[in-house]
C-alpha cells in the first residue's frame, strides 16, 4: 500500500528528523491523503502523552539499597566513613546483620582493590 | 563554570578508582534518568526498583571499561538498556503497568487533565504489551528525548534501524490503542 512508505516519515517528522526533501514529500502526500493525516494526528497525540507523562519518583531508600549491594561505605553522621554494619550496630537495629557485615572486611572497589 | 562534560570527566575516573563520594555524585546526576527508563521498561515500581538496582550494580562493575572519549550518558543508557532487556527476558510474569503511578502529567486545565489521564490509561497498557525490542527505542526517544543517532549508539545498530524500530513501535502502539478504544 502506497501509504505504508509514509509511516516511517510520519514517525521521523514527529521527532524532527526529516531532511528537507523528505519533509516536502511527506507534506505533499498529507495534502492528498486523509487517512495519513488521521494517522499523523494519532501519532502526535500518542507522542505527546508519552513524552509528557511523568514517571513516579524513585522509591525512598533506593539509593541506599544500591550502595549496600555495591558495598559502598556509608557515613556515620560525623562525616567519617564507616561500614554499614557499624551504623546498624549503633542504632541497635539488626545486631546479627551488623555482626555479619562488620566482619566483611574493607570495601572492595570495582577492580578488587580496597 | 564547569560544563557537564568537564564535571563528568572529573567524576568518572574517581568512580573508576572506587570512590564512594564520586558514586554519590554520579547517582545524583543520572539516578532519575536510569529510574525512568527502568520504570517504563518494567511497568511497576516494585519491578523497576529491582531492575534499577541491577543496572547500578552493573554500572559500578563495568565503569572501568568506559573510555572518556564518548559521552558518558550514552554509555550509561547502553548499560541500562542491556540490563533491562536481559532482565525482561528472564521475567516469568506477564508485563503489567501501574496506571495510578503514571497518571501525574500536568495539564493546563482540569478538563484537559481528565482527557490526558484517559489517554494515558489507554497508552500505558499498550506500551507495556509492545515487544521489548520496540518498546525500548520508543522509550529512549519519547521518554528520554534522545536523538536517533544516540539511540543507534545505545542499541548498537544503524540510525536507519533505530528510526525503523521507533516507527514500528508507534504503529503498533496506535493499533493497540485503537483496539482499546473499540
Amino acid at each position: 500500500m502506497i501509504c505504508d512508505r509514509y509511516q516511517e516519515l510520519l514517525s521521523a517528522d514527529i521527532d524532527g528528523e526529516l531532511t528537507d526533501s523528505e519533509q516536502h514529500d511527506l507534506q505533499s502526500h498529507l495534502h492528498e491523503c486523509a487517512a495519513c493525516r488521521r494517522k499523523c494526528d494519532a501519532m502526535r497525540e500518542q507522542h505527546e502523552l508519552l513524552s509528557s507523562s511523568v514517571a513516579p519518583s524513585q522509591p525512598t531508600g533506593l539509593r541506599s539499597k544500591i550502595k549496600a549491594r555495591i558495598g559502598i561505605r556509608e557515613h556515620n553522621g560525623l562525616g567519617e566513613p564507616c561500614f554499614i554494619g557499624h551504623i546498624l550496630h549503633r542504632s541497635g537495629v539488626g545486631t546479627r546483620i551488623a555482626a555479619k557485615k562488620s566482619v566483611a572486611g574493607p570495601t572492595i572497589g570495582p577492580w578488587g582493590r580496597a | 563554570m564547569q560544563s557537564s562534560r568537564q564535571i563528568e570527566l572529573g567524576l568518572i575516573p574517581r568512580c573508576q578508582r572506587g570512590e564512594a563520594d564520586a558514586f554519590d555524585d554520579l547517582y545524583g546526576r543520572f539516578g532519575d534518568a536510569v529510574w525512568r527508563l527502568c520504570y517504563r521498561m518494567a511497568g511497576t515500581i516494585a519491578d523497576a526498583e529491582d531492575l534499577a538496582q541491577d543496572v547500578w550494580v552493573t554500572v559500578w562493575e563495568q565503569i572501568g571499561s568506559f573510555r572518556c572519549e564518548a559521552a558518558f550518558h550514552t554509555w550509561l543508557y547502553r548499560v541500562a538498556s542491556n540490563v533491562c532487556l536481559q532482565w525482561l527476558r528472564k521475567r516469568t510474569h506477564t508485563p503489567t503497568c501501574s496506571l495510578e503511578e503514571s497518571c501525574r502529567a500536568s495539564s493546563s486545565t482540569p478538563e484537559a487533565e481528565v482527557v490526558r489521564r484517559e489517554g494515558v490509561k489507554r497508552l500505558l497498557p499498550a506500551l507495556a504489551a509492545l515487544p521489548d525490542s520496540l518498546r525500548l527505542p520508543l522509550v529512549l526517544r519519547a521518554g528520554e528525548g534522545l536523538s536517533y543517532s544516540e539511540i543507534a549508539e545505545i542499541l548498537d545498530c544503524t540510525t536507519a534501524a533505530a528510526k525503523m524500530r521507533i516507527s514500528r513501535a508507534r504503529a503498533a502502539l496506535a493499533e493497540a490503542m485503537k483496539e482499546e478504544e473499540a
